[in-house]
């Protein structure tokens, strides 16, 4: 092969090739449009690998295609004993016993030699697509019809209209499998899939054949990225909330818990009369803790000695008379110096103070909530001019899913609001 | 701190002593400021009509902000109720124990709202994962990281992939 045209490399199935024009380049073994030329020797994608696709082979074969061929050879050498009896298809010589039956394994444009060649039919040699293979599984199995003598496992291969063959992707390839189930021994989809999973985990693959069935839930996270069932989806959305913020409790910053209202308790102080919830000792003039002369208000307007409610503060930013949804740590403000926050137990106030620049901006961390309509960004930008007026804005909320409009901040919800300012000028 | 802890439990011991227990909950005993006992009895018309149930609190040195382990009795003859959250070891699946917990709450509330979880119960069953959970399940309850949809989870051991 001359070194006039640099081969190409693709990203997705590792193979050298070249490509497809259509016009844009595609991957002649895939059809993926990750590819690469190969033209600069010092920077050769190959090299890039990815973890677990170390040693392929020269043509980009997953290691341990050899056993893998030799499980399949062992499964469909099972179906062909039972297809003997069949009778052989009409119009042709295929069904003679005793045929060996072989694997061809074709990669885009590279064929490996003489892996398996397709006995017997007399003329050109050529493999049987995926599909036929399929097929004629699921009709032996059933009515016992035709024979296949002669499958021939390509590389996830899809007969085309007048024999060009394409590859299949993996997704039509596990679709395709329920129409085929035939029982006898059909190569099932999800457990190919999840053979090949195992190759590319660089696992023990016959073991994973054999040795387990769908598996143990727990495990089947191990498998690369993928899953393929319900059960198993469902385990790893299970692990991710557990792991989600939604049910842990995060500190709040030092930043959140300077910025709260202390005050000294004096003689007239109206917090005499109160308790203090956390320790339920009423707020004292004589305390022996002389930070407990020290009482902090939370934004909800309840109050606590100093040292009872920084400790949990600083395990759960939550505020203790709510259902521990409404966090503080919804309010991140950058400037505090200009920001007044007035929150009550759900609406959202904010207000800016005069001269504060108004480049504002709003987040949320929510999937279904967005901002209203004129939301407090604009709000706050629009006035930008009256710099004589402090700015106030209540922010309020719209469900996407229900089409609610005008709700309060509510439950879990994390608002942001960086308000920057003031400029130099 | 052990000193939180103390101060706030003597305060609701007192208060106990004091002002009695609401109806239904009664102090069996309380002689260090680690682990209570208390019985609870659902009122009036119920599923668990007549049935006594002992609950045992345990607290660490950062009560109230950390919240009590609490679980029902089952050694020496008692036994759980039968309820979709209550395990058959006794681990109870209840928020106000895990990310509800809230230092304003007291050891009399949480009987209460014991109480009143089985009050309410339509149905007496264990819940689904039951066998699975208690088997596998740590002697503290705390240490189980629960879904408050009721169902348990075990902790996930740390060599499996997350």
């Amino acid at each position: 092969m001359s070194s006039r045209e640099p081969l190409w490399f693709c990203h997705e199935c590792h193979a050298e090739m070249r490509p497809i024009m259509v016009p844009d380049p595609v991957c002649a073994s895939c059809r993926g449009s990750f590819v690469e030329k190969m033209e600069d020797p010092a920077d050769d994608p190959r090299e890039f690998a990815h973890p677990g696709h170390g040693d392929l082979d020269a043509e980009g074969m997953p290691p341990g295609m050899d056993t893998f061929l030799l499980s399949l050879q062992t499964l469909v050498d099972r179906g062909i004993a039972e297809g003997r009896r069949q009778s052989p298809r009409a119009g042709s010589d295929i069904g003679t016993p005793g045929n060996r039956v072989t694997f061809q394994i074709r990669t885009g444009s590279s064929q490996r030699p003489n892996a398996g060649v397709r006995p017997g039919s007399g003329g050109a040699e050529q493999p049987l697509t995926m599909d036929e293979f399929l097929r004629r599984e699921s009709d032996h199995a059933g009515s016992g019809g035709s024979t296949n003598t002669r499958p021939s496992m390509a590389q996830g291969v899809r007969s085309g209209s007048g024999g060009a063959e394409q590859p299949l992707t993996m997704d039509e390839f596990l679709r395709r499998e329920p129409q085929h189930t035939g029982g006898g021994t059909t190569f099932t989809g999800p457990f190919m899939a999840q053979y090949l999973m195992a190759l590319l985990g660089q696992r023990d693959p016959l073991n994973d054949f054999f040795g387990r069935g769908m598996g143990d839930p727990a495990m089947e996270g191990r498998m690369g990225d993928y899953v393929f069932n319900q059960e198993a989806l469902d385990q790893i959305i299970t692990q991710l909330m557990d792991n989600s913020n939604a049910y842990r409790p995060v500190p709040a910053t030092e930043e959140i818990i300077s910025n709260l209202p202390r005050e000294v308790l004096e003689h007239d102080s109206p917090m005499l009369e109160k308790d203090c919830a956390v320790c339920k000792d009423q707020f004292k003039l004589e305390t022996d803790d002389p930070d407990e002369q020290v009482v902090v208000t939370l934004p909800c307007k309840h109050a606590f000695h100093e040292p009872c409610i920084l400790p949990w503060l600083k395990s759960s930013d939550t505020l203790l008379y709510h259902n521990q949804s409404t966090t503080l740590q919804q309010i991140r403000v950058l400037i505090p110096a200009h920001i007044v926050i007035v929150h009550q137990a759900h609406p959202l106030e904010v207000e800016i103070s005069p001269h504060a620049e108004m480049t504002a901006k709003v987040t949320l961390a929510s999937y279904n909530l967005s901002l209203e309509g004129s939301s407090a960004v604009d709000e706050l930008t629009r006035r930008r001019h009256h710099h004589d007026t402090p700015v106030r804005t209540q922010i309020r909320l719209r469900n996407r899913r229900t089409e609610e409009t005008d709700i309060f901040p509510v439950a879990g919800v994390k608002i942001s609001i960086d308000i920057y300012g003031p400029s130099e000028h | 701190m052990a000193s939180i802890s103390v101060r706030r439990l003597s305060k609701e011991l007192t208060e106990i002593k004091s002002e009695g227990c609401p109806v239904g909950i009664t102090l069996v005993k309380a002689d260090d400021f680690s682990t209570w006992w208390f019985t609870i009895e659902v009122m009036g018309e119920s599923l668990y009509q007549g049935e006594k149930y002992t609950l045992q609190f345990r607290f660490d040195s950062s009560y109230p902000i950390s919240s009590p382990a609490v679980q029902f009795v089952v050694t020496d003859g008692h036994t759980s109720p039968i309820h979709p959250h209550v395990y058959s070891n006794g681990h109870i699946c209840a928020s106000i124990l895990g990310n509800e917990w809230s230092p304003v709450l007291s050891v009399v509330a949480v009987c209460v709202t014991l109480q009143s979880m089985l009050a309410s119960c339509k149905k007496k069953e264990r819940p689904a994962d039951n066998d699975r959970y208690v088997r596998s399940a740590p002697e503290n309850p705390k240490k189980t990281r629960f879904h408050y949809d009721g169902k348990a989870l075990s902790p996930i051991p740390h060599q499996y992939w997350i």
